[in-house]
């Protein structure tokens, strides 16, 4: 086994054990940690797959931004007595159909490549194949921008007909539901214009 | 040994090497911070500030880190207690992990080795995005000390510096994408290199320069934004509950992040390591990225002896209302006029 292998099966192992701690934590807070770190440990899997620029964006985005609203949530709420009170119920056998559903779906991909024709499949075919992953200086044929520098990223995001429009849907359907948030957070204090000095917007997003 | 890996195996080294270096130049720079704030003050209060400990009060921060060393180390019943243990670590360790790709001179011809050896620890495509993503996780540390305390004043402290930093956050790395857009890279070294070659970016960026410093004095919880600490009403806010030892890694995480964000504005703004128009040799760029190191410490210091402590909701209307539409603004100006620029407009 090559240290590069090593590597990668120590940082499975851990991502494993954390998404467990995430689980199985009493304590939402230690939840909310363990799912941290699991993301973290994704950011590191994507530096190995030579993706520097969606590892810092991982960190930033999932791992500082997103994750502290969960803990705010957690700590504003005093929700870790929840997790105990709650029957699982039905949603015990979901979970396990939607694990048993994502993981043949991984299993095939992994085997088989992505299906061509579709948005995936294409740029599949553009950019250095599965195989090429973890190469060093592997370049994008058109721009000659480093694989996975912010240039590549940039320019299959904006310029690929295939990205730029589900992409900018997916920013819509953001910006509706923050919109969304806003108009139900101040429902019952009098609509938007009442929400005033109590309603702050940093307290809004906690 | 496999032959191949020497090569790596020197690296690393090296790596290692110059980390311990950077870390003890940042652990000695925060003792001294101390000691230079506290003179300083005293200064503008017309007082003579530290003096009995060796000439100058130059011994004062020895001093005090014995006292810390030795004062009984305090653990609440009614604590965490891993996380009461992890917070300090993690605020320590993002101020110093933060500093590793931070530029502090050319990169520069060493008798040991082939090549040329990279002032700073590192240096690489995203530098700038590693930076604001590790710098990003301050927040947990003192979050999670506010929250590990169960203590009711230092969760409001931890809280109100979570939502501080997050706020501050967003109009700091709006503030720094204009920089991005001039330069093209984000390489922190890239960028210097760049201003050495044309303009020092305050320049060309005053108003981004201008929401970066308000920003980074936010971030570091720094008077008049001191929030999370006010003592009238916190009384020490997320730190309240530790002591000793635990105590002084907070303190020194809030120093190291102040010199960090002194040292990222020299490298965006400031032309980082270098004088216009000079060539300098390496331990020339090394004393020009400390002067202004230290010009940025005192402007620090200058600013909490001027300027009382805001309010919180003044504080977070400023950040959403003020900081955060005129970075937008400065975004946007910047690429208009890049785009003119670049299409000859301006000749």
């Amino acid at each position: 086994m090559n240290p590069e292998m090593a590597f990668f099966y120590a940082v499975a192992l851990l991502m494993i054990a954390t998404a467990f701690g995430m689980v199985l934590a009493r304590d939402m807070v230690h939840g909310v940690l363990f799912m941290v770190g699991n993301f973290v440990l994704t950011a590191v899997l994507y530096l190995l797959l030579n993706a520097p620029f969606i590892a810092a964006v991982q960190l930033i985005v999932y791992a500082g931004a997103i994750m502290v609203l969960f803990l705010f949530v957690v700590m504003l709420l005093g929700a870790q007595d929840l997790s105990l009170s709650e029957p699982a119920g039905g949603r015990r056998i979901i979970g396990v159909a939607a694990v048993l559903i994502l993981g043949s779906l991984l299993t095939f991909v992994v085997k088989e490549g992505l299906p061509a024709g579709t948005a995936a499949g294409l740029a599949e075919e553009r950019l250095p194949t599965l195989a090429a992953f973890g190469r060093e200086g592997v370049e994008d044929p058109q721009s000659g921008a480093a694989f996975g520098s912010p240039q590549m990223v940039g320019e299959a995001l904006y310029r690929e007909p295939y990205h730029i429009v589900p992409f900018e849907l997916v920013s819509l359907l953001l910006l509706v539901a923050m919109m969304g948030a806003v108009v139900i957070a101040s429902f019952g204090k009098g609509g938007v214009a009442a929400a005033g000095p109590e309603q702050r917007p940093g307290e809004d997003s906690a | 040994m496999n032959p191949d890996l020497t090569p790596t195996i020197w690296i690393l080294l090296e790596a290692v090497v110059k980390g311990a270096i950077v870390i003890g130049a940042l652990l000695t720079g925060f003792a001294y911070s101390t000691w230079f704030e506290r003179k300083v003050i005293a200064r503008m209060q017309v007082r003579l500030g530290p003096n009995k400990a060796g000439p100058a009060g130059l011994l004062l921060p020895a001093a005090d880190g014995l006292k810390l060393f030795f004062k009984e180390n305090i653990i609440p019943r009614a604590v965490d207690k891993g996380i009461f243990f992890l917070a300090p670590l993690i605020s320590m360790t993002v101020a110093v992990l933060a500093f590793a790709v931070i530029p502090v001179g050319d990169p520069t011809e060493v008798p040991w080795r082939e090549g040329l050896l990279q002032l700073g620890i590192a240096d690489f495509d995203v530098a700038l995005l590693y930076l604001l993503g590790v710098t990003s996780f301050a927040v947990y540390g003192i979050a999670l000390a506010g929250w590990a305390s169960n203590n009711k004043f230092a969760l409001i402290g931890g809280l109100r510096a979570g939502a501080q930093m997050i706020s501050y956050e967003l109009a700091m790395g709006l503030s720094i994408l204009g920089v991005v857009m001039i330069v093209g890279s984000l390489s922190l070294h890239e960028i210097v290199v760049w201003q050495k070659a044309h303009v020092w970016l305050v320049l060309l960026q005053p108003l981004g320069f201008v929401i970066y410093v308000i920003t980074a004095i936010a971030e570091t919880n720094r008077a008049p934004f001191d929030m999370p600490e006010a003592e009238q009403e916190l009384i020490a806010g997320y730190h309240t509950e530790y002591t000793g030892m635990r105590f002084a890694l907070f303190f020194q995480a809030e120093y190291i992040a102040m010199l960090t964000v002194c040292a990222l504005a020299a490298a965006l703004f400031l032309g980082g390591y270098s004088l216009p128009g000079v060539e300098l040799p390496w331990f020339g760029d090394l004393a020009v990225f400390l002067g202004k190191v230290i010009a940025g410490m005192f402007v620090f210091v200058w600013i909490r002896a001027t300027m009382p402590r805001l309010r919180y909701d003044q504080l977070m209307d400023f950040g959403w209302k003020v900081l955060l539409p005129l970075s937008i603004i400065n975004v946007v100006a910047t690429a208009v006029g890049l785009a003119l620029y670049q299409n000859g407009v301006f000749g």
